[in-house]
């Protein structure tokens, strides 16, 4: 026998969940209608090219550099942040925050000017570096654009380990840095490592900085982004869409890995 | 022992040097652009049309990623759904897509020969019009509207509902009066994210719906003309035209007109948090 | 030896003025005051995790005022003990040796003596979660004491323990301290928990130091009104002195051993009272009055006596309880020497 309050109960759960298959439709709109679009053959065809890989070697070494230039900021400041309180903290929230927030786009056009300008435009030429339509380039804009989300996400992951066992280590006769390197960072290496993989992914994904500060040429700039949108201009769908796809599954495999080394880490 | 204290000079410094670049990377820039071209953009009928369009196109989009982000991020937060995992993770992946990406499949997925036919018997074109640009946006204002909301409700202990309904009231009347007004801070910071990043969308409009300000008067509708938004593109799009245009100092004006407008989401951020963006929720 | 000269520390709103201790070495000695009263934040600036604004620390002979924890060779046991959970016992035991670079075969033989001596040899190769209270209270002292620190301090270490368990773990506590014969700070709220393992207690409240002394003297001779309701001093009255006679509510005389004028608060511990079952004019401090109230808890039976203020006596002696229970009138002594005078 159904009772009205089950029926009732579960039409609020349909009821809400709806909302979920509808958003989870358009999803799966898009995804299909571009994989039939392409075809599995095409796919493969294009994928076996050495033109899809050379991008996706760019992207992926790129991204890695400024995911360990990312991090190697993002550590020391986000321990700094979580640990220590500096004057005018709300200045600071602002500024931590604003990179973020502000559009890549914007990023983009304002790394422009300031290579421009006096004293970066001097450093730069002496020391022979070139940034405009240069690798280099796209290194530095993932590097802006992922630092600050970089740091929020490591400071987040000190803030969960408490002060106290660096307390007791330095009792014990440890100085700062070894209990650092001995406790702290250990016992926050799960979520380190889930922020440096969101960070590399978000790296692989920047392009939108890059039209505005880099440029795009074929052969030189192209990361994957980049050449999904060169080749949507020059009409060449095929390969636009399956860098597309490839972009899709590097997306899904790292939130995935995040997914499960999320739930690792430690209490405490 | 000087350990100790070395490593936080180290650390200071870092710190330090990092805050210093990140204004660096702004104020550098008030250099690079004069007076004399602010006011020049400020001219141009074309730019207010922008901000009035950005807006336009922003407010509805976060209206429609509320509506149906939050009952969505309810959802997902309360309910053992079948396949939570995957769900999970392709919200997830969403915000590590390359705006490029989303445009191109956006434009694939409503150019497809059924989608196209739908479109041509309802006498409509979607792609490369206006509303195709609230559709853009919408992909990634929902996304992150979601992660907000998501967490937001996350942070209500259920336990105050299961009073609530023991009490005698019925689950919608909980739902809006007690289980909303307890995640109204994070609800209220997920809306400003969704809108901010609505704001801050290149890539996806630029592929999906081209751009606005070359093109003939005659292309525009009505509509558009009498909201005083037709050949105009939004404040990103529009910047990005200036550079390629070879106007570099038009152009960084209106990166700051965006970066004073992430500075006011920022504030507002702060003010209804306390804290800043709670990017710890993954 | 550890002195405490006129240290002043602010955290925020709270500030602790002058605050003057000595502790000596080989003591146990106990902090006591209620939760805020600012026990933590003292006991945090002498391990040297905070800066304190004025004033001297001394450990040993040494001034470390200004000195990182790690230069003052102290030990300390936070409340939940901060065993590292990346680490296994064995390992967190030998974390302090291993800082200060000492030879492999030196930590070897430190830990086993430890472990042996502490019983928890057969724990040395576990990970620290999924420890006993006890258990982890042990590792938490094996581990301090391995680098032979001046002093171990120690933060509430019965709050996170089962009721159960607090009575072995102090008598523990107190057994390692006499074998080790280092010196122990432990803070604590309850006075209760705390009055038979301490050599001395220091009273703090609010951020001031209110008295520092022998448990019985902190029970019988407080200093003021918030050390005697901190013992759980049930007597506690005002009235004035003059000559060696006090005045309580204009018809209550007590006598006592002092002699001074003036308004006085006077403290009398509920242990020192005594029920006279037949009247005797030879005592001083004799009162008549009718049984209020009269419970049972653990051994003690606490009887109320309203002698026109109301007198709390505790017994053991149940056979007198049980012949005086149903009696109208009952008849009190109160001994002139355990009555405690304070000038207000």
């Amino acid at each position: 026998m159904i009772k009205y309050s089950h029926v009732k109960q579960i039409s609020w759960v349909i009821f809400f969940s709806a909302f979920v298959v509808i958003i989870l439709a358009g999803i799966g709109f898009l995804i299909i209608t571009n994989v039939l679009f392409l075809g599995f053959s095409d796919f493969m065809y294009y994928l076996q090219k050495p033109r899809t890989w050379i991008n996706i070697a760019t992207t992926i070494w790129t991204a890695s550099i400024a995911t360990i230039l990312s991090m190697s900021t993002g550590i020391p400041v986000g321990y700094m942040l979580a640990r220590y309180k500096f004057p005018c903290q709300k200045f600071m929230d602002t500024l931590i925050d604003l990179p973020v927030m502000v559009p890549p786009a914007a990023v983009g056009i304002f790394l422009l000017g300031l290579f421009k300008t006096f004293p970066v435009n001097s450093v730069t030429s002496i020391l022979g570096i070139k940034v405009d339509h240069a690798l280099s380039g796209v290194i530095v804009a993932q590097f802006t654009v992922t630092v600050s989300f970089c740091i929020r996400l490591t400071m987040a992951s000190f803030e969960t380990i408490s002060p106290r066992y660096e307390y007791v280590g330095r009792s014990l006769g440890a100085s700062l840095p070894y209990t650092f390197f001995k406790i702290s960072l250990p016992l926050a290496k799960n979520s380190l490592i889930v922020a440096l993989i969101i960070v590399w992914a978000r790296a692989c994904a920047e392009w939108e900085s890059l039209m505005l500060f880099v440029g795009g040429i074929q052969g030189r700039t192209d990361v994957m982004p980049f050449a999904v949108y060169l080749d949507f201009v020059g009409g060449k769908l095929g390969w636009a869409l399956t860098t597309s796809m490839f972009c899709v599954l590097i997306a899904i495999v790292s939130m995935y890995a995040v997914h499960r080394i999320g739930g690792k880490t430690h209490v405490r | 022992m000087s350990g100790s204290r070395w490593f936080v000079y180290v650390l200071y410094a870092i710190t330090i040097l990092f805050i210093v670049s990140v204004c660096w990377l702004f104020l550098s820039n008030i250099g690079y652009t004069d007076t004399q071209s602010v006011l020049e953009l400020f001219s141009r009928p074309w730019f207010w049309k922008s901000v009035k369009l950005s807006l336009l196109t922003s407010c509805v989009t976060t209206i429609i990623a509320i509506v149906v982000g939050i009952p969505a991020s309810y959802a997902l937060s309360r309910f053992n759904i079948p396949g939570k995992t995957i769900i999970d993770v392709l919200f997830a992946s969403v915000i590590v897509l390359p705006a490029s990406t989303i445009g191109l499949c956006l434009m694939v997925a409503f150019q497809y020969e059924p989608i196209l036919k739908i479109q041509q018997a309802l006498g409509i074109r979607i792609v490369h019009s206006m509303p195709s640009i609230i559709i853009a946006q919408l992909v990634l204002a929902l996304a992150f509207g979601i992660k907000a909301w998501r967490a937001a409700f996350d942070d209500v202990n259920p336990r105050y509902e299961h009073v609530a309904r023991s009490l005698g009231s019925s689950r919608m009347r909980t739902f809006w009066k007690v289980t909303l007004p307890s995640a109204k801070v994070g609800i209220l910071a997920g809306i400003v994210l969704a809108w901010t990043r609505a704001m801050a969308e290149f890539g996806a409009v630029l592929l999906f719906s081209s751009t606005f300000r070359n093109r003939h008067e005659t292309q525009f509708s009505h509509i558009s003309k009498f909201l005083g938004i037709d050949r105009a593109d939004i404040l990103p799009v529009g910047m990005w035209m200036e550079i390629e245009g070879g106007n570099i100092e038009q152009g960084i004006a209106i990166g700051f007109v965006l970066v004073i407008i992430t500075l006011l989401s920022v504030y507002a951020l702060n003010k209804i948090s306390g804290k800043g963006l709670q990017t710890n929720k993954i | 030896m550890i002195r405490v000269k006129n240290l002043s520390i602010t955290l925020g709103s709270f500030v602790m003025k002058d605050i003057n201790l000595e502790v000596n070495t080989g003591e146990y000695f106990i902090l006591i005051g209620p939760t805020g009263c600012g026990k933590t934040v003292l006991i945090e600036t002498l391990v040297g995790i905070r800066k304190p604004d004025s004033g001297e620390i001394w450990i040993n002979n040494q001034n470390v005022t200004y000195q990182f924890p790690e230069d003052r060779n102290v030990g300390y046991l936070p409340q939940d003990f901060a065993l590292f959970p990346n680490m296994t016992v064995e390992a967190n035991i030998a974390f302090g040796l291993k800082a200060r670079r000492r030879e492999k075969k030196y930590i070897r033989t430190v830990i086993n003596r430890l472990a042996e001596s502490l019983s928890i040899s057969h724990l040395l190769l576990r990970y620290t979660q999924g420890l006993s209270g006890g258990e982890k209270q042990r590792v938490a002292l094996a581990r301090a004491l391995a680098t032979e620190p001046g002093v171990i301090f120690l933060d509430e270490p019965l709050s996170s323990v089962d009721e159960n368990s607090r009575e072995i773990l102090c008598n523990e506590l107190k057994e390692i301290h006499s074998r080790f014969k280092t010196t122990f700070i432990h803070v604590s709220h309850s006075f209760e928990e705390v009055s038979e393992m301490a050599d001395r207690i220091a009273v703090i409240n609010g951020g001031a130091v209110e008295q520092v002394d022998t448990v019985e003297n902190i029970m019988y001779h407080p200093v003021n009104r918030f050390v005697a309701q901190f013992t759980r001093t049930k007597n506690i009255f005002e009235g004035t002195i003059s000559g060696n006679e006090i005045l309580i509510n204009e018809n209550i005389r007590l006598k006592t051993i002092y002699k001074t004028t003036g308004n006085v608060l006077i403290t009398i511990r509920q242990e020192v009272i005594k029920i006279l079952e037949e009247l005797k004019e030879e005592y001083d401090n004799v009162f008549r009055g009718k049984i209020v109230k009269l419970t049972k808890r653990n051994n003690i039976v606490s009887i109320v006596i309203d002698i026109g203020i109301p007198i709390t006596l505790y017994t053991m002696d149940y056979e007198l309880v049980e012949r005086i229970k149903s009696k109208s009138i009952v008849y009190i002594m109160i001994p002139r020497e355990s009555i405690n005078v304070i000038n207000i």
